[in-house]
């Protein structure tokens, strides 16, 4: 009874645990990527973008 | 038309903007490629860790994937909208610049503004304009790319791009023959030749013109005369004092003809450069000399001068008298027939008038050197008086003068000049005049002229709204 409970209970919950875990990591991963994909965006904006029309002829 | 590079700033939207995009795109990319390479290696030494490290190396994994992809859907997304804002100022920087161009071409175009250069005679749409700051040259000083109103040249001095600011008070050159223009490029200008054989005298007909303009028509109403171009005042100057001396101007002795501006303005009113210009006799002798005269393209008007001493008839009449004072007289070789001739020839040649083409614009026929043999009393003013008031009705004096003039060049036999005038020239006026008003005979009597003045103001009234409004306020 105990074994029919684990394997129908106990090893679900910590597989879907772990694919939870994954997921979040993944999930969080992919917003600190997507966050550093806009911060690497912003900054070479700032860097190039400089309508200084004295630098152009 | 060849792309003229100017020593100016272009409009960002023009040239940089795309640059800065390009930049912008590259920068991008290999900053997230860095950050994914981080990412990368962070995950690589993360993994063979305890399980914790190795959920972080997940985390660090996937981050570096989601860098790659939304990296890229960014920067795709954020390009498109910067290209999209670059084309939207660069199309309202295109339409302004065209907008204001188109404007100003056709109010120049409809007040006839165009710079004509004095030496060499070439018409421009545009002259070639000096940075007042570095003396850079302009060539192109337009509404344009470089600005829709104003430029700023290379070396930071803001310059106007059009007409409508001022852009004709910078210093300008002749794209040509880069001669210096002198003052008033952008304003309406009238040319008016002096045409004639040799020894007519075209030389003292232009400075008593001149000085009559200047003395007498321009103060009494209101209008300033000046000469701008450098040197010219002084000269014409000195040549009204040996006038005032008794000694007639020198001989014309170049070939080209150089024409001289004669700026009239009236405070609070647009005022105008008239092109007064002689060509030198011996260029006019030879009908090739005419090549030179580029002004005919665009004249508003000419003078015909004629020596009455160049008619044959006139020589049989004072065949007495003549051989005493032919030295001061100088009686024009080239008889007035051929010098018409060779006007009709030089501008059918090289001025795409047709042949048999009447020449369309005013024609003032001035009979000069009456102060000779008592011909003012037959064909000046004392003659047009003595018409008038001979005359039963109220006569339009213009009219009277008119039919003198003509009835004594048909006495004189010049029956064929007078009907060829007349069927290549729609608008003829007959007048007559001296420009010295005596015989240059060695005394110091000033030589003064008498009727020079109006030839030409008839040629400027039936060309020129200004000179036209002035005879109608005089005439009130």
């Amino acid at each position: 009874m105990e074994e029919l409970l684990l394997l129908l209970v106990v090893v679900p919950l910590v597989i879907g645990a772990i694919i939870v875990l994954i997921s979040l990591g993944i999930v969080l991963g992919a917003v600190l990527g997507a966050g550093k994909a806009l911060y690497n965006y912003g900054l070479a904006f700032a860097n190039n973008v400089k309508p200084d029309r004295r630098l152009s002829s | 038309m060849s792309k003229v590079l100017d020593p100016a700033i272009r409009s960002y939207f023009f040239g940089k903007g795309y640059l800065d995009l390009h930049a912008v795109i590259a920068d991008t990319w290999a900053r997230n490629l860095a950050s994914a390479q981080k990412e990368l290696t962070a995950m690589r030494s993360l993994w063979p860790r305890s399980w914790t490290g190795k959920g972080l190396a997940l985390v660090r994994g996937a981050a570096a994937a989601s860098i790659l992809v939304f990296g890229t859907a960014f920067f795709l997304v954020a390009s498109i909208l910067h290209v999209a804002l670059l084309l939207t100022f660069f199309l309202l920087v295109y339409l302004g610049f065209t907008l204001v161009y188109l404007t100003e071409w056709a109010y120049l175009t409809w007040k006839g503004f165009f710079p004509v250069c004095p030496d060499c005679h070439s018409k421009n749409p545009l002259a070639e304009y000096f940075c007042p700051k570095c003396g850079n040259v302009h060539r192109r000083l337009i509404p344009s790319s470089y600005g829709i109103l104003y430029r700023t040249c290379k070396c930071g001095q803001k310059l106007p791009a059009t007409f409508f600011l001022q852009r004709g008070n910078l210093a300008a050159a002749c794209p040509d023959c880069k001669r210096m223009l002198g003052g008033l490029i952008e304003v309406r200008k009238v040319f008016v030749p002096i045409f004639g054989g040799p020894a007519v005298g075209k030389s003292s007909f232009l400075l008593a013109v001149l000085r009559e303009l200047t003395e007498h028509w321009a103060p009494a109403r209101g209008f300033a005369v000046k000469f701008p171009d450098s040197g010219v005042d002084s000269e014409i100057h000195r040549a009204w004092q040996h006038l005032a001396k008794g000694l007639p101007p020198a001989k014309t002795v170049t070939n080209l003809p150089r024409a001289i501006n004669v700026q009239v303005d009236r405070s609070g009113q647009e005022g105008r450069l008239l092109y007064l210009y002689d060509p030198a006799g011996e260029a006019f002798g030879e009908t090739e000399g005419l090549q030179l005269h580029k002004y005919q393209n665009y004249l508003s008007g000419l003078v015909f001068l004629i020596d009455p001493f160049s008619i044959q008839e006139v020589r049989e009449i004072y065949a007495d008298r003549l051989p005493r004072v032919e030295s001061a007289l100088k009686p024009s070789q080239l008889p007035a027939e051929d010098a018409f001739a060779r006007i009709l020839i030089g501008m059918e040649e090289y001025f795409g008038l047709g042949k048999g083409e009447r020449i369309k614009k005013p024609v003032a026929v001035v009979i000069n050197k009456i102060d000779a043999f008592g011909l003012e009393q037959r064909i000046g003013e004392p003659a047009v008086q003595a018409r008038l008031r001979s005359s039963p009705t109220p006569a339009d004096p213009a009219a009277v003068r008119n039919h003198v003039v003509r009835e004594q060049l048909v006495r004189w036999g010049l029956t064929d000049l007078v009907h060829q005038l007349e069927t290549r020239c729609p608008q003829v006026g007959y007048f007559a005049c001296t420009s010295l008003g005596r015989m240059p005979d060695g005394t110091v009597q000033p030589l003064e002229g008498r009727g020079v003045l109006e030839p030409l103001l008839w040629i400027l009234e039936a060309s020129d709204s200004m000179f036209k409004a002035e005879r109608r306020k005089q005439a009130a």
